[in-house]
Parts: C-alpha cells; sequence; structure tokens
C-alpha cells in the first residue's frame, strides 16, 4: 500500500462542539477544561495537541478514550461512541502519568495488558517478546516494574499501548522520562505506524517533538483550540526564502550577495547552518557506543517489533537523516 | 465473544487478589488476627472455665473486624488508588466495560477475604479446643498452629532473600496454608498426645458461624468496593465502620419502631442487620446453629451483595475516571 493509499479522508475520530465542565462535589460547575471544540483526524495522520499545562489536552483525550464524558457536544471514534467498548480493541494508549502496577514484572504487565485483548496465549507471548526486544527491556523481562527508572516504566508503557497493534493511538506525552535516544525511536515508531496507515494522536509539551513528527496539531489555551492546520501552513514563511549551498571563496561570496542585494533590494541574513542537537547527540553517542559494547540500563534496541513493521517482519530502527 | 469476557473478569480479578495480598496492610492484618487468635487461649487466666467461650467470640469478632479492614484497605488500594494514580484508566482505555472491571475488583478481593475468613475459622476452631480444658491448654492443638504460622513467615523471609520473591504476598500464602496444615495435624492427635480419628476433638459446630461471618464481611466488602470509587480510605473506612455499628444495633434503632414509622421502617429495610450473621450465642450449652438458617442468612446477604453491587456499578458507569 502507497502513503497516499493508507493516509485517506477516512475520519477515524470527529469531535464537534466538544465541551467538557468539571464539577465540585455537590454539582456545581467548577472549571471549563474544554470550551467547544471541534477537529478531524484522518486515517494515517499524526495529529498533534499541543498546548501549556491545564489547557485542556489531556482531558480532550480522556473524552475520546470514553474515561471522561463530554459536557457537551458530539464525540465520533472509529466510527462509534467513545462508551463503545468494542471500539477499544482497535486503540492503543499510553497515560500520561506512571500507572503500572509495581509488583508485576516486565514480561508480566505485558502479559496482562494483552490478555485484555481477544488474543490467543500464543500470540500474547509472541507480542511480549517482540515488544520487550523492541523497547530493549529483554534483559529485565523479570524484574518488577515498580524497581523501573522513569524512562524504563516509560518504556513498558509505550509497549502496553502497542499490545493489540491499535488502529488508532493515542500518546499522552510519550517522550516524557525518556533520554534522547528514547524519544528519537518513539518518533521513528510514530513514523513507523503512520507509515502502515494507523493514526496516531499525540499531546506533548515538547515542541521540537511534535514538530518532528506530527502532520497536522492544534494548539488549545483555556480549553480552546487556538490554532489549527498541517505543521507546514503553520509554520513555513511564505514571504521568505532560504538558499543552502557550499562555502565559497570570499570574490563569489561578495559577488552572490551584491547580485541579491541589487535583485531583492534588501540586505540578506547570513549565517552557517547549525546541527540540532538531537542529530549531535545520537552522532556523538552512535560513536561512543562502538567504542565501548556494555552499557547499562537500557540496552540497545532492536528495532521494531514485527507485528508493528509495515510488512511484518522485522524491521531495523530507521535512522532519520 | 463470552470466553473473551470471562478471560478477562478471571485475569482482571486474579491481579487485583494478587495486588491486595502484595500490600504490607494486609499481611500486618492478617498476621495479627491469626496470631492473635492461636496465642489467645494462653493469655487467658481467671477464666472460670469458661476460655473457650472467650477464645470463640473473640476469634469470630476479630474475623468480622479483620475482614472490615482488610476489605476496606483492599478496596481502596484495589480502587480508589488505581483511578487515582491512572491504573484504571489503563485498563478502562481497553474493551474492558465499567461493570466488568468493578466486579472483577470486587471478586479480586472476596477471594483474599474468603480466604482469610477460612485461615480464621480454623484457628478458631484449633485455638477453641486449645482453651476447651479448665486449667489445662491443650499444647497438641496449639504448638502446630504457633509453631507453622512462625514458619511460615520464616519461610517467605527466605524466598525473598534467596529468589527475590515478593514477602507480603508469600508470607499472606504461606501462613494460610500453615493454618490449614495445622488444622490437619492436630485434628489426627487428641489431648494427650495420642493419635485419633479425624477431627474428634474439634467443635465442627462452629464452623456454620464462621461461614455466617463470612457471608457479613464479603457484604461490607462490597460496601467498600462501592463506596472506594469515589472516596479515598479514611472516609470509605468511617462509613463501613458506621454501617456495621448502625447495622449491629439495627434492630434497637430502627426495628422496633418500623411498625410505626415510614421512616424507621425503610432504614430498618436498607441497612443490613448484622445481628442475622452473628449467631455465636447460638453455640452456648453445645448448640449449633441450623443449616436452613444459614440458607436464608445466604439468600439475605446474597439480595444486599446483588444491590449494592448494582448501585455500585450503576454510580461507577457514569462516573468520570480523572486520573
Amino acid at each position: 500500500m502507497s502513503d497516499e493509499e493508507k493516509k485517506t479522508d477516512v475520519a477515524v475520530l470527529r469531535a464537534e462542539n466538544l465541551t467538557k465542565i468539571f464539577r465540585d462535589f455537590w454539582r456545581r460547575p467548577k472549571v471549563k477544561a474544554v470550551d467547544g471544540i471541534s477537529f478531524e483526524i484522518r486515517r494515517g495522520e499524526v495529529f498533534g495537541v499541543l498546548g501549556p499545562n491545564g489547557s485542556g489536552k489531556s482531558t480532550t483525550l480522556k473524552m475520546i478514550l470514553g474515561l471522561l464524558f463530554p459536557t457537551q457536544g458530539s464525540l465520533e471514534v472509529l466510527g462509534r461512541s467513545p462508551k463503545d467498548v468494542g471500539a477499544k480493541s482497535r486503540i492503543g494508549y499510553l497515560p500520561e502519568e506512571s500507572y503500572l502496577y509495581p509488583y508485576l514484572t516486565a514480561e508480566e504487565t505485558l502479559k496482562f495488558y494483552g490478555s485484555l485483548f481477544k488474543l490467543s496465549d500464543k500470540e500474547i507471548r509472541s507480542r511480549t517478546d517482540q515488544l520487550l526486544e523492541m523497547i530493549g527491556l529483554t534483559h529485565a523481562r523479570r524484574r518488577t516494574v515498580g524497581e523501573f527508572s522513569k524512562g524504563m516504566a516509560r518504556r513498558i508503557g509505550l509497549a502496553q499501548a502497542l499490545v493489540n497493534d491499535p488502529d488508532l493511538v493515542i500518546l499522552d506525552e510519550p517522550t516524557s522520562g525518556l533520554d534522547p535516544l528514547g524519544c528519537r525511536q518513539v518518533k521513528d515508531l510514530i513514523q513507523t505506524l503512520s507509515d502502515r496507515g494507523k493514526t496516531v494522536l499525540l499531546s506533548s509539551h515538547l515542541l521540537a517533538d511534535v514538530e518532528d513528527v506530527c502532520d497536522r496539531i492544534a494548539i488549545l489555551y483555556n480549553g480552546r483550540i487556538q490554532a489549527m492546520g498541517s505543521i507546514r501552513d503553520l509554520l513555513e514563511e511564505r514571504h521568505r526564502v532560504r538558499l543552502t549551498f557550499p562555502e565559497l571563496g570570499p570574490e563569489s561570496m561578495k559577488a552572490v550577495l551584491d547580485n541579491i542585494r541589487r535583485i531583492a533590494g534588501t540586505e540578506p541574513d547570513l549565517d552557517h547552518p547549525r546541527k540540532d542537537l538531537e542529530r549531535f547527540f545520537l552522532d556523538v553517542v552512535a560513536e561512543a557506543r562502538k567504542q565501548y559494547e556494555q552499557h547499562s540500563g537500557v540496552s540497545g534496541s532492536a528495532g521494531f517489533a514485527g507485528f508493528l513493521s509495515s510488512d511484518g517482519t522485522r524491521e531495523k530502527h530507521p535512522s532519520k537523516e | 465473544m463470552m470466553f473473551s469476557r470471562i478471560k478477562q473478569f478471571t485475569r482482571l480479578a486474579g491481579l487485583t487478589a494478587i495486588e491486595t495480598i502484595r500490600q504490607p496492610i494486609c499481611l500486618l492484618l492478617t498476621v495479627t488476627c491469626i496470631l492473635f487468635v492461636a496465642v489467645l487461649p494462653l493469655l487467658l487466666a481467671h477464666q472460670l472455665g469458661e476460655a473457650g467461650k472467650m477464645v470463640r467470640d473473640s476469634a469470630f469478632s476479630l474475623q468480622f473486624i479483620g475482614g472490615l479492614l482488610i476489605g476496606s484497605f483492599a478496596a481502596c488500594s484495589s480502587i480508589s488508588s488505581e483511578i487515582r494514580s491512572g491504573t484504571a484508566a489503563s485498563i478502562l482505555s481497553k474493551p474492558v466495560s465499567r461493570s466488568l472491571f468493578f466486579l472483577a475488583k470486587f471478586a479480586g478481593i472476596s477471594a483474599v477475604m474468603i480466604a482469610l475468613c477460612t485461615a480464621m475459622a480454623l484457628a478458631c476452631t484449633i485455638s477453641t479446643r486449645t482453651a476447651s480444658f479448665a486449667y489445662r491448654i491443650d499444647w497438641w492443638a496449639a504448638s502446630p498452629l504457633i509453631a507453622l504460622c512462625i514458619l511460615a513467615l520464616f519461610t517467605a523471609a527466605l524466598t525473598n532473600y534467596f529468589w527475590n520473591r515478593p514477602f507480603a504476598s508469600d508470607a499472606f500464602g504461606f501462613l494460610i496454608a500453615a493454618v490449614i496444615i495445622a488444622f490437619v495435624v492436630s485434628a489426627f492427635v487428641g489431648p494427650d498426645g495420642k493419635l485419633t480419628s479425624f477431627a474428634a476433638h474439634y467443635n465442627l459446630a462452629l464452623f456454620p458461624v464462621s461461614l455466617l461471618i463470612t457471608m457479613a464481611v464479603l457484604v461490607l466488602t462490597a460496601v467498600a468496593v462501592s463506596l472506594a470509587t469515589r472516596l479515598h480510605i479514611v472516609p470509605t473506612l468511617s462509613l463501613c465502620s458506621a454501617l456495621l455499628l448502625v447495622g449491629l444495633i439495627s434492630d434497637y434503632l430502627f426495628g422496633r419502631h418500623a411498625a410505626d414509622h415510614a421512616v424507621a421502617a425503610f432504614l430498618y429495610g436498607i441497612i443490613p442487620n448484622w445481628q442475622h450473621f452473628w449467631v455465636v450465642d447460638a453455640l452456648n450449652g453445645g448448640g449449633s446453629v441450623p443449616w436452613i438458617y444459614i440458607g436464608w442468612a445466604g439468600l439475605y446477604a446474597l439480595v444486599y451483595l446483588t444491590g449494592v453491587l448494582a448501585l455500585g456499578i450503576a454510580t461507577f458507569r457514569v462516573m468520570d475516571v480523572r486520573a
């Protein structure tokens, strides 16, 4: 299936005038967390919800999952009401906070979450193994989750969200607590899921993460959508152009700049392009890893779980340029 | 579809039971209850031949109160805390209905309560035998119980040390097993140390009494589970304790006015009357509790259980899971 076929106009999620008012013990309105928002997410899209704390991001996600009930408005998830339990078999959810059973091991945790879906025991075992390998925690499979660092627990959380190979993946702050390698892996995973035609809805405070992976974003403030659209449309400065070329000698450079001044009638900005810090960090770590084979904590990932990769076979971790 | 629901139910209930017995507070209360019953005959003095009765009454009271405390703590750690920590949200975001989640939580906690009540009934039977002789202690009954309980805790410490197994749940399991083994071992040995036929020196009429208390504990657990969907531990425990107290004096508070006042009749009807489950006095003078009475009391408990659980499900289904 080509990317174009995978990304269709079929709406996976549709919200219409969605409003959520939280009430106090006496049922009096306390706070309007979400205030009449409307949006639509199409199949294969990676949609980001951004906003400061208390802007209504998590409340919106929880309404989509049927954990909170809208005060007003309508919601349709995968063609059904969020209250419909059946629809949830096609959804994967990574909550924002730590929520795992501390006394269960990593393996038991994934098997438990797998057992909540219509999967055979053999399939659950197989997916558990693949997911543990994918998140680099195979060596810690028998350690209880309570002993894990925040990053390791986050990885287990991500694995449980994918155990059912969901069509709609909802990730609340997916890179929270992860090291830069983990963040990169999560972003690559989101891209892989999107390439497979999965729809991803994520909320994050980390704008760079959202910019890297999202097709479209909505910015929430005070429960309302302040801006919504594709990353390109929202961020592109259409009246300005940037040229990048190899460094020229002083005379050639002067000639180029003179031409630009003459044609554009303005002074151009001139600087050297920089790597972003994430790319630089990943390069340094990759170099260090070659020299020092052994490392502690999370081991290197073996790529994506077979059942999540596009052709059903194990796929090596794609490195983004 | 049905098989899938059953599978979800058993996994959730099983996990709830495991999580409950892994709570240190659950082990602490269980150990306190069982060891207290085990050593009670050794602590009594000047009992004027009433030691057996005192042990029996104290043990059943402890079963009732211990059941209330453990049930409330377990309900709050399993539901209230899970809702606040987001664990419940992670499960309810899967294809698990709220009713199933709620009932599985109750089933898991109930399994632990039944195990606890069984152990308490056995420990009470052993201790009643220990104290059944005036001015003498039946060490052939007391020793295996006390020794095996201590051995159970020691074994759990060893499994924790050598195999890194969770101490609390292992200790709970070993403790229950220890009481059962102690009951069986003592059942074959008479007070004089000679072999006898099985349970010849036990008062088996204690079991129906304990069964009735177990029913009451399950009703209280259902109340605690329902309250824990919205309240923390302190209000849940307070309300359950208040219900226990009011239910114990329900005949006095409401029963005598029920015929004249509609409000009293209503309250008398909806508040469980725990006196129906507290029939230990029927054993005085060698009496026993008829099975037909147990059947009716069981039906009474079932009606309350169904009502309380239905109410709990109804409110949980429309509740925001806000974690």
